[in-house]
């Protein structure tokens, strides 16, 4: 308080409008012109913003959900502890690195092992199960897989069975926000389909379209651990609400025409 | 360095997570996740988007070095990073880009030092800042909140509260000098 006697009435209002961003381009410029010189309005300034910065603190504090915190350590071990190697580590020759703008690169080993734990905790499978999942993948998908982990903002889709023999089925999905070409489907408890159909799976968007995200089918357990590369994408501003998946012919055209055997909700 | 836990100050934490110590950032999500995702939810409103945003925060913030402690107390560094992102994803939404440039407006020399009150702790910033919000006209309260809180413009706060837009201009500064004068040295 101890400038603002020294400020005229006309200086308060200036810098209280300048901070609520009530002033023109031209009137702000000529004001951050002045702070530079000026301590008090300077001084002035600074207590304003700090009055605001600190308002949210007056809000009734609302709780996160309670998995948010686990996402966070999770995905935050895979970028930060996973992702980083150890200097003494040996580098064979056939790893691709896996950023293009790091001179770090990791042993495939190091990657699925680090990609099982994370994974395991972030889609609830069983970790001995995803390692062996990861191994049967090739060494571009599974280091795509840990890419689409590194996304800040990855997120977590639950998948529930509906009807009949998938009842039981359940599963996750794995993407990023805004970047849909890319998606990881982890499933267990569906039934295996004859050789002529195939489970396909889609999203649905707000404004009611169905976009084709890809297809695949279990292994003998039952089980799917796959990474999908949807051609077409979600149109900009137009927000996912769902993610299903159908049983349909493996030589059909893709649409969706059968009953809806699984469900997420975005 | 010593083994961290709950007390641990701030600092300390983000060094020991920039030395790769995880349970560090899970101290910090216990301090400030309830911060964050407050602000981010207020603004966005979608509750899926605020929790992708405070992911993005906490993954985000302790690698910068633009974070210095001796210019901004975590708490508001955190809350004011929060608000900025959120604002940026309402424009990315594309309809209230007017807001988000205007309250973007006044970022000069948002951190230059942690004001007194900012170095105290949350549970003390909060009691104080609360009571002081309390002796503000509800009109005062409510338009503070919904321009600075909520990201709304002027214009859409007279819209949505049915006042002359000279009034709610008015509202807000009177609302915002009689906080700094409640707050007095607490904020410089």
């Amino acid at each position: 308080m101890r400038n603002l006697e020294s400020l005229s009435e006309e200086d308060r209002t200036l810098v209280e409008e300048y901070v609520l961003g009530e002033l023109s381009p031209e009137t702000a410029t000529t004001v951050e012109r002045r702070l530079r010189t000026d301590t008090a309005l300077r001084q002035e300034l600074c207590a304003l913003q700090a009055t605001l910065r600190l308002l949210p603190h007056a809000q009734p504090m609302l709780e996160p959900p309670p998995g948010l915190r686990d996402r966070i350590l999770a995905t935050h071990t895979l970028r930060n502890k996973i992702l980083t190697t150890p200097p003494s580590v040996q580098m064979p020759p056939e790893v691709a690195p896996l950023r293009p703008d790091s001179e770090r690169d990791l042993p495939l080993s190091m990657l699925l092992a680090g990609l099982a734990a994370v994974l395991a905790l972030l889609l609830g499978m069983d970790n001995l199960r995803l390692r062996y999942a990861l191994n049967q993948t090739n060494p571009d998908s599974a280091t795509n897989v840990a890419n689409l982990l590194q996304q800040p903002t990855s997120r977590l889709v639950a998948l529930q069975g509906e009807t009949g023999q998938a009842a039981n089925a359940a599963g996750t999905l794995l993407f990023t926000p805004g970047q849909w070409q890319q998606v990881v489907v982890s499933l267990g408890n569906l039934p295996a389909l004859p050789p002529e159909e195939i489970y396909r799976m889609w999203l649905t968007l707000e404004n009611g379209q169905v976009i084709f995200c890809g297809e695949f089918n279990t292994d003998d357990q039952g089980n799917v651990f796959v990474e999908l590369q949807p051609d077409e994408d979600v149109p900009p501003g137009v927000k996912a609400t769902g993610i299903f998946v159908t049983v349909e012919s493996a030589s059909a055209t893709p649409q969706p025409t059968s009953q809806r055997v699984m469900t997420g909700r975005i | 360095m010593e083994r961290i836990c709950s007390t641990t100050p701030d600092e300390d934490l983000i060094h020991s997570l920039r030395a790769g110590h995880q349970e560090a950032l899970g101290i910090l999500y216990d301090r400030y996740g309830q911060v964050v995702f407050t602000v981010a939810l207020r603004i966005l409103k979608r509750p899926d988007e605020a929790e992708d945003l405070t992911q993005e925060v906490f993954l985000v913030f302790w690698k910068k070095e633009n974070f210095n402690p001796e210019r901004a107390s975590l708490s508001t560094y955190l809350s004011v990073l929060t608000r900025s992102r959120a604002l940026n994803k309402l424009r990315s939404r594309g309809s209230q880009q007017r807001t988000v440039e205007r309250l973007q407006q006044s970022d000069y020399n948002e951190f230059s030092h942690p004001c007194p009150l900012e170095q105290a702790t949350l549970q003390e910033q909060r009691q104080i800042v609360q009571q002081a919000v309390t002796q503000l006209p509800d009109s005062q309260q409510q338009v503070l909140t919904m321009n600075y809180i909520e990201g709304l413009s002027h214009s859409e706060i007279a819209k949505r509260l049915n006042m002359p837009l000279g009034t709610v201009k008015t509202n807000a500064r009177q609302a915002l000098r009689r906080l700094r004068q409640t707050l007095g040295e607490a904020v410089g």
